[in-house]
């Protein structure tokens, strides 16, 4: 199992990087997702354009948290500002993967590949994230880049005092692609729950909201997903969620 | 001398020091500057008709290989009838499985010759395929009858019946298969990553109409066979013909998609068991019928898991009257053959979980129908045919129940027999230590325990002892390594030259043995969940009598490791389709292991000089039966493997 | 049908086997240096050659293994700048000016001791991985639970040992 060959280009910036791509190419960041495919043959782009060069950090902005596209999912883990201010996100990159695939694998990489199994998006649908495009466009929700458009950044707005949150998630073996997950969010006047692969349950949250108990918000939260055990996962994972974030 | 014998004792492997600083020596690690690589042309289809459309000067193809290399041959065990559907060495105009080797193109590098593979233009024609062996003609049969099977069902107190399936497995060892050949002073070596060295030698003198002498094998160090390198794959005569034929070396390294397509895979057999019980409890007839998933064609080890199967159909129990038929069935799937175990997990699996139905039928409890059935003296030859050589089943439950103590969760017990040894080994000893022996490691520490039994002889210390094998230059004859042989066998040749030696003689040994057999407890302790169905396994007891034990952290490690891909076959494994990677067929990590408490009872077999038996496949062979048994005690229904967690939540419904 | 045996083919030529040119992108190489396990490497790569490739057939350390290609087996696990990292996941071009450790450069310690001890290792194919992998996670975390090397060595597969005496190594070391 060996690549296709393709040409290889370093972008030392967003500009650059937006310059080399053409409708033939594609990004490598950490690869962890990418190269896989290279490798069987069943993604054969004619150039990559490694932008794992281009610096990311991990900061705090007006009270948000802002991380580049190209900051590696080990640094998630260990960033004290993220454990302290936004525990969900260690809690799910933790799932990501292995710790040799999260040293190399980026949170951008991870965002923009879209696997309706990635840990980190539904952490970040939870959080209210935004992310920013290299056109200067902001999307919050669903990301659908546009043609030479590529993700620079993601914004998590700041969480509100005594806010608590748990990421739970099922999977075969230990650091496999779960089956499902579930992140939830819980503040004093808001509540989020997101639900792997099917995004915000907001009758769910409104439940919450309204006092429900953690199994009936679990039950609507279900609904979101299709299969009965896949329903009978999000519905468990769901209520352990509530339970651990402090709902009944 | 006055050196003090290591046998019996865990002697730290002397193979370590070399692994752990990365200087181990597989097959892709030997560079041979000059090398080609091969690459396949494979089938995306399960059946079709095909053509090459202008393949290239440079492409092999069934036409053109045709007369110069031949498919291996088909020796079936005896008493076996067997349709002769060998494994063509290229598909010639029709392809029968995914992954099915079409043509063969060779290049400077492994990237360039998959180039040249996906160049190869191939016009497929799909054809109906056969999924289901039920539905597939006959490739294997073979039947048994000993006793008065029809009176004893006539006048049984209670009869049961248990129908059950194991899918097919993959063996998936880390470092998958391959090979390298090159001409070297006008004989063909050929390094293969394989549980022996002389019977590939042999296979590949045959398929490329040369003699033995010709043919050089090597075996290097390998990483992990468990049977499924005990078979020469298709590939390799064409790797040493297109180094013959070519002049230059030609390398063939198996990738993963290839390994789970085109390696022979394991298990995939279905039985019904059915039971005459009196009044007591006692069992007084068995009828067994077992359909095997054999795939597309037969390779030389094909037949063999369901003939084992059936062989052993009996267990530990003392049962008079048999009546076994066993059916291969040719489907459209890569073929099966040995995998850890091959046949003795499948008959365990069927008689034990047979077992725990009828102790919920006759209202006894498991553990107790269990004792009123055992074999209790040995030898005891069973009405299936095979000779038990020592044992004492019972002294292995009464052990495994006392290490499970009370356990939280549901327990599963299982008893089990591994056929092992037989047929020859062959070994030399020299005065200064030097070993040569027909068994080939596969990472068990042959290197260790060899070493211990010839110091043992000859008063030297282990570290004094040199041994060799894997190479038929080097080695005189031999076997191999599988059916749990290693120690029986090839430690009872080594043992044998040795006293050879001692006795004036040249050192040398030709060791021939029956088969003896290795027998075991296991239980099991599992948690559900039943909001999730999810399956963890807490504890697994394995008690083992493999006669007596060289080397006790060895043998542990054998039972430990068979133990977890038992698990893995519980919880996690069965081929769905065509998994290609990793991915798609997931084997078990550390997080999903079990707390273990394994024992040792020590019944020595009356068969070779050391009283040994094999210890291999045991945890394999019993682990799977004993989750089995827990999981239907903690659904409260009989479900097969896997256990997935969608599986049991649905029958927790 | 194929003319195969009838012409020589000319092997000895440059690249043979190489398809026309003309079918794929362009066939450039591009020369790397990189710190191997203290020492300074230069080498001509192929974009598409990977890391596990480059170090074990270019520069001869054939200590790091290729188990699957896809990232799921660990096997070929290295550090890169000190981090665990799959050779197999990455391009060796991407390691210019990197600096690596393999299994050859990983100095004999308790861990290689224990695994020796607790009988941690049998065919030892997957063997360079792990120690890979536990050598870079105990230099965060000295003092692990069970539960922790559980986690840690989750993306390692293991196809002998069952694990269990690996665990045990790494808690005695």
């Amino acid at each position: 199992m060996k690549p296709a060959p393709f040409e290889y280009v370093v972008a030392g910036s967003w500009d650059e990087a937006v310059a080399a791509l053409d409708g033939d190419s594609r990004v490598l960041a950490g690869g962890q997702s990418l190269v896989p495919l290279m490798n069987q043959r069943l993604v054969r782009p004619r150039r990559l354009v490694d932008i794992s060069g281009i610096p990311g950090l991990i900061e705090r902005r007006r009270g948000a948290l802002r991380i580049g596209a190209t900051v590696r999912q080990a640094a998630l883990e260990r960033s004290t500002l993220i454990a302290g201010g936004w525990p969900l996100l260690r809690q799910a990159v933790r799932h990501v993967g292995h710790p040799a695939t999260r040293a190399r694998g980026t949170i951008g990489g991870s965002v923009v590949h879209a696997d309706p199994r990635a840990e980190l998006i539904c952490a970040l649908i939870a959080l209210d994230a935004r992310f920013t495009l290299s056109s200067g466009r902001a999307v919050h929700g669903p990301l659908q880049l546009g043609p030479g458009e590529l993700l620079t950044a993601i914004e998590v707005p700041r969480l509100q005092p005594f806010a608590k949150s748990a990421f739970v998630a099922y999977a075969r073996t230990s650091g496999s692609f779960a089956d499902a997950a579930v992140a939830v969010v819980l503040e004093p006047d808001r509540a989020a729950d997101a639900v792997l692969g099917a995004g915000r349950a907001g009758e769910a949250e409104a439940a919450v909201r309204a006092g429900a108990s953690a199994t009936d918000a679990a039950a609507l939260a279900a609904d979101l997903v299709d299969g009965d055990h896949h329903r009978a996962l999000v519905a468990e994972l769901t209520r352990r969620a509530l339970v651990e974030a402090g709902h009944a | 001398m006055g050196v003090a014998s290591t046998l019996g004792q865990p002697v730290r492997r002397r193979e370590d020091a070399r692994l752990l600083a990365g200087r181990g020596r597989f097959l892709d690690d030997i560079e041979l500057p000059d090398a080609l690589h091969m690459a396949f042309v494979r089938s995306p289809h399960p059946h079709a008709r095909f053509e090459l459309k202008r393949p290239g000067r440079l492409t092999f193809t069934a036409a053109s290989v045709a007369g110069r290399v031949a498919p291996p041959q088909i020796v079936p065990p005896p008493g076996l009838t067997v349709e002769p559907i060998p494994h063509p060495v290229l598909a010639d105009g029709i392809v029968r499985y995914v992954g099915q080797p079409l043509a063969a193109v060779v290049a400077e590098s492994r990237a360039l010759a998959e180039d040249l593979a996906e160049r190869v233009e191939v016009e497929y024609e799909p054809l109906p395929a056969v999924d289901d062996p039920r539905a597939g003609e006959t490739m294997v049969r073979w039947e048994k009858s000993e006793g008065d099977v029809a009176g004893a069902f006539a006048r049984a107190a209670h009869v049961v019946r248990s129908e059950r399936v194991i899918p097919r497995l993959v063996a998936a060892p880390m470092e998958t298969r391959g090979a390298l050949a090159a001409m070297e002073g006008g004989r063909l070596t050929v390094w293969t990553s394989s549980q022996s060295a002389h019977r590939p030698r042999a296979q590949l003198a045959q398929s490329l109409r040369m003699s033995e002498d010709e043919l050089r094998v090597i075996v290097p160090d390998v990483g992990g066979g468990f049977g499924s390198k005990g078979t020469l794959p298709v590939e390799t005569p064409l790797v040493a013909f297109a180094a013959r034929e070519l002049g230059r070396p030609v390398r063939w390294i198996e990738d993963r998609r290839e390994n789970f397509l085109a390696a022979p895979q394991g298990r995939g057999i279905s039985g019904v068991v059915e039971l005459a019980f009196d009044a007591e409890g006692r069992i007084l007839a068995l009828r067994g019928r077992v359909l095997a998933d054999l795939g597309a064609y037969l390779l030389p080890s094909t037949p063999i898991p369901p003939h084992t199967t059936a062989m052993l159909l009996a267990g530990c129990y003392d049962i008079p009257a048999v009546e076994v038929f066993v059916t291969g069935a040719r489907t459209h799937k890569v073929p099966t053959g040995p995998y850890r175990g091959a046949g003795r997990p499948e008959a365990a699996y069927l008689i034990e979980t047979a077992m725990d139905t009828a102790a919920r039928q006759l209202g006894v409890d498991p553990i107790e129908l269990r004792r009123r059935n055992f074999v209790r003296a040995f030898p005891h030859r069973t009405a299936l045919g095979w000779t038990y050589d020592s044992g004492d089943f019972e002294a292995c439950l009464d052990r495994a129940l006392e290490l499970v103590g009370e356990p939280e969760g549901h327990i599963g017990v299982a008893m089990c027999v591994e056929r092992s040894a037989g047929l020859f080994e062959h070994a030399s000893v020299t005065r200064d230590g030097e070993v040569r022996v027909g068994s080939v490691p596969a990472g068990q520490g042959h290197e260790t325990v060899f070493a211990q039994i010839a110091a043992d002889k000859l008063g030297l210390d282990v570290d004094q002892i040199t041994v060799i094998t894997g190479d038929t230059d080097e080695v005189a004859d031999g076997v191999g390594s599988f059916a749990s042989r290693s120690t029986a066998m090839g430690g009872s040749a080594v043992a044998a030259a040795a006293d050879d030696l001692l006795a004036g003689g040249p050192g040398v040994a030709r060791f021939e043995s029956e088969q003896v057999f290795t027998s075991g407890a296991y239980v099991a302790v599992v948690e559900v969940d039943p909001a999730t169905g999810a399956v963890r396994v807490v504890k697994l007891v394995a008690v083992d009598d493999a006669g007596r034990i060289i080397n006790p952290l060895l043998a542990e490690g054998q039972v430990v490791g068979g133990a977890v891909q038992g698990l893995g076959a519980s919880l996690l494994e069965a081929v769905d389709g065509a998994p290609a990677t990793l991915h798609d067929y997931s084997l078990p990590t550390a997080g999903e292991i079990p707390a273990f408490a394994t024992a040792f009872l020590e019944s020595p077999s009356p068969h070779n000089p050391l009283g040994a038996k094999g210890i291999g496949e045991s945890g394999t062979i019993g682990a799977p039966a004993a989750i089995a048994n827990a999981v239907a005690a903690a659904v409260g229904m009989r479900l097969d493997p896997p256990f997935t967690a969608e599986k049991v939540w649905r029958a927790l419904r | 049908m194929s003319g195969w045996g009838d012409t020589p083919p000319d092997l000895d030529r440059p690249g043979f086997g190489t398809p026309p040119a003309s079918a794929d992108a362009p066939r450039t190489t591009t020369r790397i240096s990189v710190r191997v396990n203290g020492t300074q490497r230069h080498a001509e790569v192929e974009p598409r050659t990977l890391l596990s490739d480059f170090l074990r057939h270019d520069l001869g350390l054939t200590g790091t293994k290729v188990g699957c290609e896809t990232g799921s087996c660990g096997a070929c696990t290295v550090q890169l700048d000190g981090e665990p990292a799959r050779a197999c996941l990455t391009f060796a071009i991407q390691v210019h000016e990197a600096d690596i450790t393999t299994i050859e450069g990983l100095p004999h310690g308790p861990l290689h001791a224990a695994f020796h001890e607790h009988h941690a290792l049998q065919c030892g194919f997957c063997t360079a991985g792990m120690l890979m992998t536990l050598d870079a996670f105990l230099k965060t975390n000295p003092e692990p639970t069970e539960d922790e090397v559980k986690h840690a060595l989750s993306g390692n597969l293991c196809r002998c040992t069952g694990y269990a005496p690996i665990v045990k190594a790494v808690l005695e070391r």
